[in-house]
């Protein structure tokens, strides 16, 4: 059976910089799939590629059996994509950016209204259809281009970034679209994110890229398992590094890592250790502010393949409990 | 049919823009007048051409309509770089369709507004007395109207699409129109300057829609019209096949 995505060593230079260093993966037909990394990763670089707006400086790609740099047309065709920057005419009324849309892709004359009426409900904006883009919220425009995107009855929807910048509520929307059409019109769909719990949530297998690489590629639940049972994190402060050299000496986990004075460790039975870890941070004079622990997030799984985190605050917790110490030395 | 119906959705997105631009319209017309009204009339009375029988006012009358037609097609060609810069231009990028409709589209729609603009400039023209020759003349001239509109907003379209940004297009745009406006036998007869001055002024594509114009509307003619129109034509062609090139190169 031909493959929905199949890339091969997929490369892109701009001009000494290597934004996408050499990626091969492989989407199924149906699946949602997931690229998630953090800002300059290469996301929408490889995006572009894909849907034919870059040229790849090395290696090539197929979008359901065609390929991207010797069959742009028949890819183009077979695709839809909502871009992570706007792409919407703002001098066009929201019905006018449709009906643009189902020209170019030939929707038959007879389709297009209905089509056009059934998709602007699918993201509620049938009361706006008829006023110019310009007066649309950020939030209304991204559910235009959702809209607009599914017009032409895709095979292959390609979501670079689709909830970037949405309230929660708007986002939690978005994500009730995107599995509706993955289910309903049995669309495969690759999306680009930055955040955890949509990755997570959304996707059925995810690729993790960090500085143009794939590092680890997946399901969510086979991803946060390679992490471990659970996630312990001290908050310490300027001794970290102390702290963590003890706890390697002592042998005490297999992963851990250090990311501005906060200690990650990652361990089947983190209840456990949590004393164990206590006592020794007294033996060595240093003081611990805070101690939580979780389940592992996709955030954790690339602290575990990167040694950073994918951005500077925690990621919400799952399963958290919070045990606030005395300060020592007082 | 699937490239024709490509070309007609992005002339019709022109159109649809164009309408609801009635402030930019409104400007536009501006300039026509100060030259017609300003120099045209003002300056009519103090110039003597040697053409018989013709006042300045009418001499001008063709080059104006000409150079209103050049401006708004030229300057036409900023759209794609507008586009490109609102992100708008992805959306068209990635729909499966030629490059060469894409540009097509966008040329007849820019022809569209600067033929409509040169229109007026004709009416406008007719209100302040200028008089035409003939009825046929000036139905012909409509061709060659439409001929200039293509040309020009192909060329505007060529250069924009060699470029990134929209900022140096109107700088390089200003320092291209200008010297093709005055150098284009608009202001004053051609056989009636240097011979180097003429030879600047017969490289010169507008050249050719000056005199074609001048010889249906009012039958006062320097060069063979068939040549005049000969040289417009090929002039679009290659403008045509050189933006479709350069467009086909663009990434967003
Ligand atoms: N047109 C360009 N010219 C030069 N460098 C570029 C260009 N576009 C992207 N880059 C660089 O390529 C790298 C990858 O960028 P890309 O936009 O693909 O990242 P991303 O994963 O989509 O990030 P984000 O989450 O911020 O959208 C970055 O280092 C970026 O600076
Ligand atoms: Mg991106």
């Amino acid at each position: 059976m031909v493959k929905a995505i199949r890339v091969s060593g997929l490369t892109k230079f701009y001009g000494d910089l290597l934004a996408v260093d050499h990626i091969s993966f492989e989407v199924e037909e149906g699946e949602i799939f997931g690229l998630l990394g953090p800002n300059g990763a290469g996301k929408t670089t490889t995006i572009k590629m894909l849907t034919t707006l870059l040229r790849p400086s090395d290696g090539t790609a197929e979008v359901c059996g065609y390929d991207i740099r010797r069959e742009p047309d028949a890819v183009r065709r077979v695709i839809g994509i909502v871009f992570q920057e706007p792409s919407l005419d703002l001098e066009l009324t929201g019905r006018e950016n449709m009906e643009f849309h189902a020209r170019l892709y030939d929707v038959p004359k007879g389709e297009m209204d209905a089509r056009i009426e059934e998709l602007l409900q699918l993201v509620e904006l049938q009361d706006w259809a008829d006023r110019l883009v310009r007066a649309y919220s950020g939030g209304m425009r991204r559910r235009l281009e959702i809209a607009r995107s599914l017009l032409h009855h895709p095979r292959v929807l390609f979501l670079d970034e689709p909830t970037l910048g949405l309230d929660p509520q708007s986002r939690r929307h978005v994500w009730s679209y995107i599995s509706r059409i993955n289910r309903e019109e049995g669309v495969t769909i690759i999306l680009t994110t930055h955040y955890m719990e949509e990755a997570d949530q959304l996707c059925d297998r995810v690729a993790i890229i960090d500085k143009g690489r794939i590092v680890a590629l997946d399901t969510p639940e086979k991803l946060k398992g390679i992490v471990g049972g659970d996630v312990l994190t001290l908050e310490v402060g300027p001794e970290a590094k102390r702290l963590m050299e003890a706890i390697r000496r002592r042998g005490l986990a297999r992963n851990i890592q250090m990311v501005r004075g906060q200690i990650t460790l990652m361990e089947k039975d983190g209840e456990a250790l949590i004393p164990v870890l206590l006592r020794l941070a007294e033996e060595v004079g240093v003081s611990v502010n805070s101690v939580s622990l979780r389940k592992p997030s996709l955030d954790d799984v690339f602290l575990y393949f990167t040694g950073e985190r994918i951005r500077s605050q925690a990621p919400e917790p799952m399963m958290m409990w919070r045990m606030r110490m005395m300060r020592r030395g007082r | 049919m699937g490239e024709l119906k490509a070309i007609y959705t992005i002339w019709l997105r022109e159109m649809l823009r164009w309408r609801r631009d009635r402030a930019s319209l409104l400007s536009s017309m501006m300039q026509p007048l100060f030259w017609l009204f300003i120099f045209g009339v003002g300056m009519g009375r103090s110039v003597r051409l040697g053409v018989s029988g013709v006042s300045y006012l009418t001499f001008l009358a063709p080059g104006v309509i000409a150079q209103n037609i050049l401006f708004t097609a030229f300057f036409g060609g900023v759209s794609v770089l507008y586009d490109l810069e609102f992100g708008f231009l992805k959306e068209i990028l990635v729909a499966p369709i030629s490059r060469g409709a894409i540009v097509t589209g966008k040329v007849l729609g820019g022809a569209t507004t600067a033929f409509i603009q040169g229109l007026i400039v004709l009416c406008l023209s007719l209100l302040l007395g200028v008089r035409y020759n003939s009825p046929l003349g000036l139905a012909a001239s409509l061709g060659v109207m439409a001929l200039l509109s293509m040309a020009f907003m192909a060329l505007g379209l060529a250069l924009a699409s060699g470029l990134e940004r929209a900022a140096s297009f109107q700088r390089i745009g200003r320092f291209t129109t200008m010297p093709m406006w005055f150098l284009s036998g608009a202001l004053w007869p051609l056989d009636q300057c240097p011979t180097w001055l003429r030879l600047l002024i017969l490289l010169n594509p507008l050249t050719y829609g000056v005199d074609a114009l001048r010889t249906l509307l009012i039958g006062v003619n320097k060069i063979n019209i068939a040549l005049s129109i000969g040289v417009l034509t090929a002039f679009t062609l290659i403008m045509l096949g050189l933006g479709t090139y350069l467009f086909s190169r663009k990434e967003a």
